[in-house]
């Protein structure tokens, strides 16, 4: 698009630039560089998008740690006794209130990110109009932002978790950046994605919200892949070979120490103690970041292409 | 190979409205073969060069693609044919205070904003008390933009553009931002990139301040370049066109075409900070005693008594007179004639021999100017309107030198 021979020499020519998603692809081993090189103006936007979401409020960046407590206590309080031991009254095990607990943070992290992203580029048109500057950076903080309010929420996971002797972090838990790093990639490339499909079309994040509803239920968030059976239940598992989720989630469960569950099944009438584990993490981290990069590379691609007509349509 | 700083050639931009949005996706189809979007060519054609160190205005009516035209230089927008070379480091302020985010305050945005510019987290430590300072928001710059009146933010906005000092500077339509004191910093940074041999890239309605800052000028009509000259000469054919313009009832939909000169009023604060006009009378000047009926061929004068500022100010002055509805018989100015105030309070005495005005009255407005007649310290008439009767019949608004000479044409076929 632009080239430039001596230092700050511009060229643009109309005729020769080529904005097919095919010629935007190449420069994605760029990409990185180029966040690392614009770092400040990242951390910048990054520091607006945190501190202006709690700008105005009085206990502010606190408000990230009250979420998740809160959010885990109704679900011990809601899973342990309202649905579980309502009427022995016995303290409940926090084992599933933990398990949902892990997968809706890792979760909202993914859909957040996206959500924020998708509508990214038009709710910062004032700047994409009048400041020339790489937009292709505007998901990179907002979706930072959202991993930040995982990693609290991870935290509080975390604490609760070895407080009740659920969870039982070792030297997986060293992956943790590994893990987010995947999730920060596979989350930017389905973000620059939507960001650029949303600029044409304004109904895009409206399909997105459906979508992401519809990933959450077909992801084990909520429930135990051994806890579904039948023919439906086999084609589901089959499914997680192709929901990109599935190997994210389970790796950020795996990391943050989740214990194999055990269960008893019948077996041609016989019951049996079955123990259901997450699967391999390095197995999920590769599935996981695969799917990572065919994301980054498409969705980079689909912005850079259309970049150049952001300014005159948001 | 010629080194122009920005070159451009044969650039066009089009704009596509469509009616309902998913009509964009809809065109792509390949059964539609009509075209669903309205073409508006914003620019069509466009080729020029600046070479370092010029200042080139920009002049034209509302949608003669000027904005269009300084976007696409900028690099936020994007041409649909053509290309554009910009050899240097560019920075523009086309919309003040575009990028400030309200809940913030004056010294997060400023980080903010010098990292858009491309500054690392270094420079933008060290430009930030340049910054500061030369926005003089000390006492606000804690405080959330918000809170700020526009011309703070303007201020801010135009303290951490100058402060990329970029070898290119394109301005849109700013200078009339701030108060007095600031517009005066505005105009003064302006003639120090000049003479630090930057290019500027200049667009204005106000042609005066074209005529005065620009050595060239481009006159935008309806996307195409209708005339690119000498400043002086663009301004003057655009005026001309443009008052023609105004004349036709028939134009009246677009916006209040705005004057060619620098009609407004501007009033200082009353201190002694700034050179102000403390009176100005219309006198005879054989008597010396206020008069304001004169006939053509008398001797008028005009004296205006200044206060300079504190720390005394190299001024200009220049005196005109406007008919009532808005026509500038003449304006003369100090700065073209080569006159010198500078002192603490003086009164300068304008003398017009041989008037030669025809019957009417007339307003004199009076502008106070920096030395270099662009930074507009006060405006106010003379007390007094001018009355001119005349004492023959002559028809018009100039009594003109003339002379008539009727000459026999001889051997007419009547005898």
């Amino acid at each position: 698009m632009t080239s430039g021979s001596a230092p700050f020499e511009k060229t643009y020519c109309a005729e020769t630039a080529r904005h097919t998603v095919l010629a935007s692809l190449v420069p994605v081993v760029r990409y990185p560089l180029e966040i690392w090189q614009h770092r400040y103006l990242v951390h910048n936007f990054f520091r607006r998008e945190l501190l202006g979401r709690f700008r105005g409020s009085s206990l502010g960046l606190f408000w990230v740690l009250v979420h998740p407590i809160v959010m885990f206590a109704v679900y011990y309080l809601v899973f342990g006794y309202l649905f579980g031991n309502s009427k022995t009254g016995i303290a409940p095990t926090p084992d599933y209130a933990l398990y949902l607990f892990s997968g809706v943070i890792a979760f909202t992290a993914l859909n957040e990110g996206i959500t924020r992203s998708c509508t990214c580029v038009v709710d910062n048109g004032n700047l994409v109009k009048k400041v020339a500057f790489p937009s292709e950076l505007l998901p990179v903080p907002v979706i930072l932002v959202s991993l930040v309010v995982y990693l609290v929420g991870a935290l509080v996971c975390l604490g609760v978790g070895v407080y009740f002797g659920v969870l039982a972090p070792g030297w997986s838990l060293w992956l943790l950046p590994v893990v987010l790093l995947i999730q920060f990639a596979m989350t930017l490339g389905i973000g620059l994605f939507l960001a650029n499909a949303y600029v044409f079309a304004r109904d895009t994040s409206h399909l997105w919200s459906i979508a992401a509803t519809a990933w959450m239920f077909l992801t084990p968030v909520f429930w135990y892949p051994h806890a579904l059976e039948g023919p439906i239940a086999d084609g589901i598992k089959q499914m997680f070979a192709w929901n990109p989720a599935y190997p994210l989630l389970q790796a950020h469960r795996i990391v943050l120490g989740a214990q194999p569950v055990s269960y008893s099944k019948e077996v041609d009438g016989v019951p049996k103690d079955m123990i259901s584990d997450l699967g391999h993490l390095g197995d999920h981290l590769l599935h996981a970041s695969l799917w990572a990069l065919v994301f980054l590379c498409l969705g980079y691609a689909a912005f850079m292409s259309r970049r150049h007509k952001y300014a005159d349509l948001v | 190979m010629s080194r122009h700083v920005i070159e451009v050639e044969r650039l066009a931009k089009t704009y596509r409205i469509y009616g309902p949005p998913w009509h964009r996706v809809l065109e792509k189809m390949p059964w539609i073969k009509r075209p669903l979007h309205q073409a508006v060519h914003a620019l069509a054609d466009i080729t020029f060069a600046v070479d370092a160190g010029e200042c080139t205005g920009v002049v034209g009516k509302n949608g003669a693609g000027k904005s269009t035209l300084l976007k696409i230089l900028t690099g936020t927008t994007f041409p649909t044919a053509g290309r554009y070379t910009v050899r240097g480091q560019i920075a523009a302020l086309l919309e003040l205070g575009a990028g400030f985010h309200q809940d913030f305050t004056g010294r997060e945005n400023i980080y903010m904003n010098a990292a858009m510019m491309g500054f690392s987290r270094k420079e933008a430590r060290t430009r930030f008390q340049q910054i500061l300072d030369f926005s003089e928001l000390h006492d606000f710059i804690d405080a959330p933009v918000r809170t700020y009146s526009s011309g703070m933010v303007a201020r801010l906005a135009f303290s951490v553009a100058v402060a990329a000092d970029p070898d290119v500077l394109i301005i849109d339509e700013i200078l009339g931002v701030g108060d007095m004191a600031f517009q005066r910093k505005c105009v003064d940074k302006i003639w120090d990139y000049k003479a630090r041999g930057k290019t500027m890239f200049f667009c204005s309605h106000s042609l005066y301040d074209v005529r005065q800052i620009c050595e060239q000028a481009i006159w935008l009509r309806e996307g195409r370049v209708h005339m690119m000259a000498d400043a002086v000469m663009v301004t003057n054919e655009y005026a001309t066109w443009e008052s023609h313009l105004r004349d036709k009832p028939d134009q009246s939909g677009y916006e209040k075409l705005p004057a060619a000169g620098p009609f407004d009023t501007h009033n200082p604060p009353d201190d002694d900070m700034h050179p102000r006009i403390v009176g100005a009378q219309l006198v005879d000047p054989a008597t010396g005693q206020p008069r304001n009926h004169f006939a053509p061929g008398d001797t008028v004068a005009i004296r205006v008594h200044v206060r300079n500022s504190k720390t005394p100010e190299k001024l200009a002055m220049a005196i005109g007179a406007m008919r009532s509805e808005g026509t500038l018989c003449f304006a003369h100015s100090t700065q073209f004639d080569g006159v010198r105030l500078d002192a603490p309070e003086f009164v300068v005495t304008l003398t017009l021999g041989n008037l030669c005005l025809l019957s009417g009255e007339f307003n004199l407005p009076i502008w106070l100017f920096d030395e270099r007649g662009v930074h507009r310290f006060h405006e106010r008439p003379v007390d007094q309107k001018l009355v001119v009767q005349n004492r023959t019949k002559d028809l018009g608004l100039f009594l003109q030198n003339h002379q008539w000479q009727v000459d026999r044409v001889p051997g007419s076929v009547f005898k």
